[in-house]
């Protein structure tokens, strides 16, 4: 299926070689457009800042929990579990915070799902099996647990929750909603972290070559469990932040972020680096999500639709971003047999 | 990118030869059913209740038994669930006009087509099966929202329908029978078909495959398209079962398909997705699920005992290979 | 080179009486092994004797039974993949183990401290950058830090596992195969490297089964056979068919089959005219090959003899120009497929990742070309396993394929019979056309000199062989002509008559 494509022809090549600077962008151009159309359907609504800080504020929950996601999947590892912390995380939340202070309640919660993340690291790298199922079985175990805690009060939590931690999830600070500086915060340490710390290298240096990483001396065991905990912590903070917006906590409230966090990320692999999980495409891919979410309830579209179109551009982004692999490899192929073609021979236009 | 199905490392020959290790589920399954046994003699070990576990897991059989020929090409198909309660809905929809003979096959038609664009999508374009199946069932979670508007669709079913969901012969429940029909096809075809041969040829080594004239695209395809049809066939089933076409009927089976595929890879060709192994997981899940229920316990509490038992029969089940291995 | 044969000289590694037992088998017996200060010391032996498992305790990947390790005069009690990394032993595989999304700077420096900047505790690039340069420098080799690693060619590559290596400050270096996959003038830049890192007091140990190159580069040479050391030696004392003869036991051995002179050939089955690829990588190749012919093709890297029998088998790049005739009909590579219907086969260059299915069984691989012929009946499509496993078990016999059975999992072979088996799996299409492309590479010396004989034998039976490969030696042993290329052309057809290993190379440089 990759089956070297030889060109001779030069204008194919130039058309290559603006596919090539652009297809990594690919999904921004997208991106550009959802704005641009729903710019157009509803001009004065979509548009203002208002709404734009609103699209940052619905999607900051999400981003966070898929920055977390990320990492992980830089190393070539799953966490299903994503879903479930985050749930956990809520129904915690709106446990503890009656009857215990934020400031002590929020670090516990955090403290528990960073535990979780742990006991899946620890699984899956020393006894070996696949993140794939022990995050499911995780997964399971936790949603087993939401069901149970909020069993007794009717499957919602949502009394004594103090107002100041509310605050939190309504308030802001210069037009800016305390979530969408939390999200900031999240993707620009996690960005530091995966591409200006050691830690980070050496992460993506597992997910690259995990033979290069083990001969290497990286500690692949450590940097993945910590990958987990990373996952789950943000997961968690997910949960806190969910119980902070919405007052309440029940047990599918977590749910969505599984799939949703799993899609972002893998638009974000199919943007500007293509092929590798890395947070700035992670953003693109949340950004896509939101403004499709916004410009649709805007629109009065109808959820289930969402769903169709969401599913019809993570496939139109992923083609277009394999397809653009593809051509890539081809080029370098090329350059890298060293068989270079004189400019003279690129003269003729064949077109 | 997509999760690693192979988690094996060579194992030397007398390792395989050592028959714990490779039966290491079936041995936790056992068990299982002794304790089980010991704690409820009067009700578990009954020829009813075994015969009510594999009506439970028949469904979720079916659907396994699709999925560990994807899987067994190293392609995660996610849209299994999807493509079951989509199809579930699809039947019911049909139904109230048109014969059951006519409907089902028009629905199992429609299940083979979204086989077909997923493995389009991730053979001949080459996505990652993981995103094409993720971006399908989302697709298709929205589409049975919109047809149904959250209802169930319930009118009009014919009785003659509804009894292949509920009826038995000769004491054991029509399912069963297909979901034995559906593995010993299946099994002929991995084990014993030329298609069975390119498809773990495939699955081990495309490359190679393609180099000695397999249609390597054509497999991917073949094995979609399978899956899709078992799935469709699983929902077509479920409606017949509940008398209606739910639009969150799927939902719980396609993590449990993957659990029973996984565990099912632990066994007999340890290593490998295979149709035999995947039946002792789709056993184990459902004996693990019964005899739970039959004691008692609380539905959360099954959650979390199905979870912590999964991964530590897995675990297990690896911690017993390494003992042996380096090769 | 300087005579470095000082016995004196410290012991940078000393191994005694390392015995390692896995179930039913003895990997390693008592075998001694020891490496000077700055010394290359080659270590040879066929598939089986030992070497990997040797190494593979070095590494800390298996832990000893019996026997002593000391670094520099310390006892070495356990050791681990970290523990040996610590202690300065560097290991550089066949897949070299590079990160392909790094640029050349980050695969430096992997698994070691990248330089911070002082307040932040963030990486600094540039200083990154400098220490990579810094260390190209010093190895000679003019590659620039910021390439991807993905774009440079695979020799680029072995230097920059090399500059690792060094960078890490590794002492030991061990180098496993690392010319199977270069073409020659590469192979001199990379022994120079070598004897350049061994001068500044690097120790190497070079395992290869090119023997040639032993001589050329190492020092020393131990041999190991059946598990046990037979010998450890200077490389001077020792001429090539006695090391030979210590590497298979017995006298010396004749690698060669006899070619009958005056045979008579076969009608033409393929004939190339003024083939060009698509990319430009081939132009004006033009052969004709007759049946129980062997042809030859060789050149120096990128002259483009690797890529012509995939070329024409159809899996690798398109035909530009040209007309490619098969016993007279045109012909169109298309695909694997469209090759094999018309009478082709290849044996590729890549064992393990092209040629054999590993998970499964023998008899499995053996029928894998040719399902149809093994069909209980055409509708049911169920496969004959009785016929299937007679017609291996034959081909086990006439090939004499060492396995437990036709059951055995190909992956447990060794890399001989695996490529014997990839050969069974041709030989049941009985082609009209047969390609290999480097077909012994990575494999033990009898198992060569036995596929040699396989390869003349089937040209006997009538198939016309087109044999792809960079060692110059089998192709003046096998072949009945030899056409070299350069950078894409044919530049020389050496007949039967004028036909050796020298005259070979002569061509490929273009004399």
């Amino acid at each position: 299926m990759t089956i070297d494509r030889g060109s001779g022809i030069s204008v194919r090549r130039r058309l290559e070689d603006v596919v090539l600077k652009g297809g990594r962008y690919g999904t921004v151009l997208g991106l550009l457009i959802l704005v641009g159309v729903f710019a157009i359907l509803k001009p004065n609504v979509f548009l203002t800042p208002r709404n734009l800080l609103n699209i940052l504020n619905q999607i900051s929950l999400l981003g966070i929990c898929a920055a977390g996601l990320t990492v992980c999947l830089a190393m070539n590892e799953f966490d299903l579990s994503v879903g479930a912390i985050a749930t956990l995380g809520a129904v915690l939340t709106a446990g503890w915070l009656p009857s215990v202070h934020p400031a002590l309640g929020v670090p516990a919660v955090l403290a528990v799902c960073c535990g979780i993340g742990l006991v899946n690291g620890l699984v899956i790298t020393t006894l070996r099996v696949s993140s794939f199922m022990t995050t499911l079985g995780t997964m399971t175990v936790l949603t087993g647990f939401s069901y149970w805690y909020t069993s007794g009060s009717g499957s919602i939590l949502y009394s004594g929750i103090p107002k100041a931690f509310l605050a939190i999830g309504k308030g802001s600070f210069l037009h800016i909603p305390y979530m969408v500086f939390f999200m900031a915060g999240t993707l620009v340490a996690l960005h530091v972290l995966l591409n200006h710390t050691m830690t980070g290298r050496r992460m993506y240096a597992v997910g690259g070559s995990p033979e290069a990483a083990r001969f290497g001396g990286i500690p692949i065991r450590r940097l993945k469990t910590l990958g987990f905990v990373l996952s789950g912590g943000l997961a968690g903070l997910t949960g806190v932040l969910l119980v902070a917006r919405l007052g309440l906590a029940e047990p599918t409230i977590g749910d969505r972020f599984l799939f949703d966090a799993f899609t972002v990320a893998f638009l974000g692999a199919a943007s500007i680096r293509v092929g590798q999980f890395h947070i700035l495409g992670t953003l693109i891919g949340t950004l896509i999500m939101g403004t499709i979410f916004n410009g649709f309830t805007l629109l009065d579209v109808p959820y289930h639709l969402q769903l169709v179109v969401q599913g019809a551009i993570l496939i139109a982004a992923v083609t277009s971003a394999g397809l653009w692999q593809n051509l890539l490899q081809t080029v370098r192929l090329r350059a890298a047999t060293s068989r270079r073609e004189t400019p003279a021979e690129e003269g003729h236009d064949d077109a | 990118m997509t999760p690693s199905a192979n988690e094996r490392t060579s194992p030397g020959v007398l390792a395989r030869l050592s028959g714990i290790r490779r039966y290491g589920i079936i041995v936790c399954l056992v068990l299982l059913f002794a304790c089980f046994a010991l704690l409820r003699p009067e009700i578990f070990p009954t020829l009813g209740n075994l015969i009510a576990i594999l009506k439970q897991v028949s469904l979720l059989g079916i659907l396994a038994a699709g999925l560990t020929i994807c899987l067994a090409l190293g392609d995660f198909d996610l849209s299994v669930a999807a493509v079951a309660t989509w199809s579930g809905v699809m039947v019911a929809a049909l139904l109230p006009s048109m014969s059951m003979w006519l409907a089902m096959p028009i629905v199992l038609a429609m299940g083979m087509g979204i086989g077909l664009v997923n493995g389009f999508f991730a053979a001949v374009i080459g996505i990652s099966p993981f995103i094409v199946t993720l971006a399908t069932q989302t697709m298709l979670r929205g589409l049975t929202l919109w047809y149904t508007g959250g209802y169930s669709l319930y009118s009009g079913i014919p009785r003659a329908f509804v009894r292949i969901g509920r009826g038995t012969f000769l004491g054991v429940p029509y399912l069963v029978y297909v979901m034995v029909l559906v593995y010993v096809l299946i099994y002929i075809a991995a084990n014993r078909m030329a298609f069975g041969k390119k498809l773990y040829a495939v699955g081990g080594n495309p490359t190679a495959s393609r180099f000695s004239g397999i249609h390597v695209v054509r497999v991917h395809l073949l094995a979609f398209v399978i899956s899709g049809a078992l799935s469709a066939l699983t929902g077509i089933l479920l409606a017949a079962r509940l008398s209606s076409g739910q639009p969150r009927a799927g939902e719980g089976l396609l993590l449990s398909a993957f659990a029973a595929c996984f565990l099912g890879a632990t066994t007999f060709r340890v290593g490998r997705f295979n149709i035999l192994g995947t039946l002792v997981g789709v056993l184990f899940i459902g004996t693990v699920n019964n005899g739970l229920v039959i004691l008692g316990v609380p539905f959360y509490l099954q959650y979390v005992i199905q979870g912590a038992i999964l991964v530590l029969a897995i675990a297990a089940s690896r911690l017993a290979r390494s003992r042996v291995q380096e090769a | 080179m300087d005579d470095r044969g000082n016995a004196a000289r410290s012991l940078r590694l000393e191994m005694r009486g390392i015995t390692k037992r896995f179930p039913g088998t003895v990997a390693c017996e008592n075998v001694d092994f020891d490496l000077r200060r700055g010394e290359i010391h080659a270590l040879v032996g066929q598939n089986g004797a030992g070497k990997s498992t040797l190494i593979k305790i070095l590494a800390g990947i298996h832990a000893r039974d019996e026997g002593s390790i000391h670094v520099e005069g310390r006892p070495i009690e356990h050791l681990t993949p970290r523990s040996a990394h610590d202690l300065g032993m560097r290991f550089i595989h066949q897949e070299l183990n590079l990160v392909p999304q790094f640029n050349v700077a980050e695969n430096i420096v992997l698994g070691d401290l990248y330089p911070l900047r002082r307040a932040s505790r963030f990486i600094h690039w540039r200083a990154l950058n400098r220490k990579a340069r810094r260390i190209l420098d010093d190895l000679s080799i003019s590659i620039d830090p910021r390439r991807p690693v993905q774009s440079l060619t695979v020799a680029e590559q072995w230097m920059v596992a090399i500059a690792r290596a060094l960078y890490s400050r590794g002492s030991i270096l061990v180098m496993d195969e690392p010319t199977s996959s270069l073409a020659r003038e590469d192979v001199h830049e990379l022994f120079a490297l070598a004897q350049s890192l061994a001068a500044k007091g690097t120790s190497i140990i070079y395992i290869s089964h090119r023997l040639e190159e032993i001589f050329e580069l190492a020092e020393r040479v131990t041999v190991l056979k059946d598990g046990r050391k037979v010998i450890t030696t200077d490389i001077a004392s020792l001429s090539l068919p006695q090391l030979v003869a210590h590497l298979v036991g017995g006298r010396p051995q004749e690698l060669y089959p006899t070619i009958e002179a005056d045979r008579t050939l076969g009608s033409v089955v393929l004939e190339v005219d003024r083939l060009a690829s698509a990319d430009g990588r081939l132009s004006e190749i033009s052969l004709s090959l007759r049946g129980r012919e062997v042809l030859g093709v060789t050149g120096l890297l990128g002259a483009g003899h690797n890529e012509l029998a995939e070329l024409l088998f159809g899996v690798r790049g398109r035909v530009g120009s040209g007309r490619i005739t098969v016993d007279g009909k045109a012909y169109a590579p298309r695909n694997a497929r469209a090759a094999i219907s018309r009478g082709m086969a290849l044996v590729p260059p890549e064992r393990r990742s092209q040629g054999i299915v590993g998970e499964m069984s023998l008899w499995e691989n053996v029928i894998l070309a040719h399902l149809r012929r093994f069909l209980v009946d055409p509708i049911t499509r169920i496969v004959s396993r009785r016929r299937a496993k007679s017609t291996t078990r034959e081909q086990m016999m006439s090939l004499q394929i060492v396995a437990t059975g036709p059951d055995q999992e190909v992956a447990d072979l060794s890399g001989g019979n695996q490529q014997k088996a990839v050969l069974a799996k041709w030989l049941l299409r009985e082609p009209r056309i047969l390609l290999l492309s480097e077909p012994t590479r990575g494999i033990d010396v009898s198992a060569k000199a036995e596929i040699y004989g396989l390869v003349r034998r089937l040209a006997d039976a009538g198939s016309g062989v087109l044999f792809v490969s960079t060692e110059v030696e089998e192709l003046a042993g096998v072949c009945d002509r030899v056409l070299v290329l350069r950078q894409g052309r044919m530049i020389a057809e050496i007949e039967r008559s004028a036909l050796t290993a020298h005259r070979i190379m002569e061509a490929c440089y273009g004399g």
